[in-house]
């Protein structure tokens, strides 16, 4: 029964069928080559998701699916094909877009989860000490005061920042709304909240994670640590580009503030000095306007 | 009692089962031939042929694991002498 297989037989001794060491090569299927003049079948499949890929997220540039030529040779054209798609989505939001491990399964697996590059902070992993001002200050602020609550009985807010204590009552994050009416009243608001602390309710609302935008509100590492990367599909790609609409003028807002003053010790005291007495003043606001608050212990 | 005879009887059914098989029928052929004339191959290209290629991709996974199958089996069975099998075999 001669056939042809492409499957390698080893000759056995005559007369003697001995199956142990021979038929134990059996190419694996997703490393089957095709002709010469064709790429690797699993090559192809990726191939076949990417262009799939390219029609769902840009359905409006059929040419690209055109221009990609599928003559890839070896893993290193795999991953450029992926990168180039992945360069293309950056334009709508931010993604990893550099495969610095060119292994094919690390390289499919962007092809069926966005790798998205969230914005928020990581505070449960992040070095403290690597955030620029106010950050810092609004995050002792919050979590470092009162000697009581601490293991070794050590306020550090009152070590760090001895010159911008705070009114006991004081808790930036439900200060946030009370900034942004604040900042959005001419005149009077503008005395409050200087435009070069416009961003100071959105930074306090990302570092309390309740900005209600998915880009602000988490950070690399929880999503990494949580592997809870977005699916691709139409309506995901629309939910995330919308997102970072607008995520990105809030985004910008924020490193303003944050680079603002940063030049020296004098200059970021100046910039605590500003936050704050707006903190403080819309603290007192709050208390007025608040029944509930006025009844809370006054400030120092 | 040897077992010889039976397995005699056991290797004569296998080559006769052997020699009725149809000849091997690569299942990627029709990407072969969809595909093999594009050029340039391009990502558009695969998209037009994307249910076929998926198809035979299924089919060739599936005669892989076939083919696994029957490997493990054979190389459960211990060498045997065959003086009726042909040369080569």
């Amino acid at each position: 029964m001669p056939t042809t297989s492409p499957y390698p037989i080893a000759e056995p001794a005559t007369g003697i069928l001995n199956l142990q060491p021979t038929l134990c090569l059996v190419p694996a299927s997703d490393k089957r080559h095709l002709p010469a003049d064709l790429p690797p079948l699993h090559f192809l499949s990726l191939a076949g998701r990417l262009g799939e890929l390219y029609e769902m997220v840009f359905p409006d540039r059929p040419e690209w699916l055109g221009q990609e030529a599928v003559d890839w040779a070896d893993e290193e054209d795999v991953a450029a094909a992926v990168e180039r798609f992945l360069g293309r989505v950056n334009t709508l939001f931010p993604v990893h877009d550099e495969i610095w491990d060119a292994d094919l399964e690390a390289i499919e697996w962007r092809l069926y989860e966005i790798p998205v590059v969230p914005m928020g902070y990581d505070l449960w992993h992040d070095d403290w000490a690597d955030l620029r001002e106010p950050a810092l200050y609004l995050l002792h602020m919050q979590h470092s005061r009162d000697a009581e609550d601490h293991t070794y009985g050590r306020d550090t807010f009152a070590g760090l920042y001895p010159d911008h204590q705070v009114p006991p009552g004081l808790e930036p994050q439900e200060l946030a709304d009370a900034l942004r009416d604040a900042y959005a009243e001419k005149g009077r608001g503008t005395r409050l909240l200087p435009p070069a602390l416009a961003a100071l309710p959105d930074l306090i609302r990302m570092l309390d994670y309740s900005t209600g935008n998915v880009w602000l509100d988490v950070g690399e590492m929880s999503l990494a640590e949580g592997g809870g990367y977005p699916e691709w599909s139409r309506e995901n790609v629309d939910w995330l580009a919308k997102e970072w609409r607008q995520a990105r003028p809030v985004l910008d807002g924020v490193l303003s503030l944050l680079n603002w003053k940063n030049e020296n010790v004098e200059t970021i005291a100046e910039k605590l000095s500003a936050v704050r007495s707006a903190l403080v003043t819309a603290h007192k606001r709050k208390q007025y306007h608040d029944p509930a608050d006025a009844t809370a212990t006054p400030p120092a | 009692m040897s077992p010889q005879p039976a397995i005699d009887s056991l290797v004569e059914a296998l080559v006769e089962a052997l020699a009725v098989l149809p000849a091997y029928e690569d299942p990627l052929l029709p990407v072969y031939e969809a595909l093999g004339p594009e050029r340039p191959l391009t990502l558009g290209a695969i998209r037009d042929h994307s249910r076929l290629l998926q198809d035979c991709a299924g089919r060739a996974h599936d005669q892989v694991d076939a083919i696994q199958r029957v490997i493990e089996r054979c190389q459960r069975l211990p060498p045997t002498p065959l003086p009726n099998l042909p040369l080569g075999f």
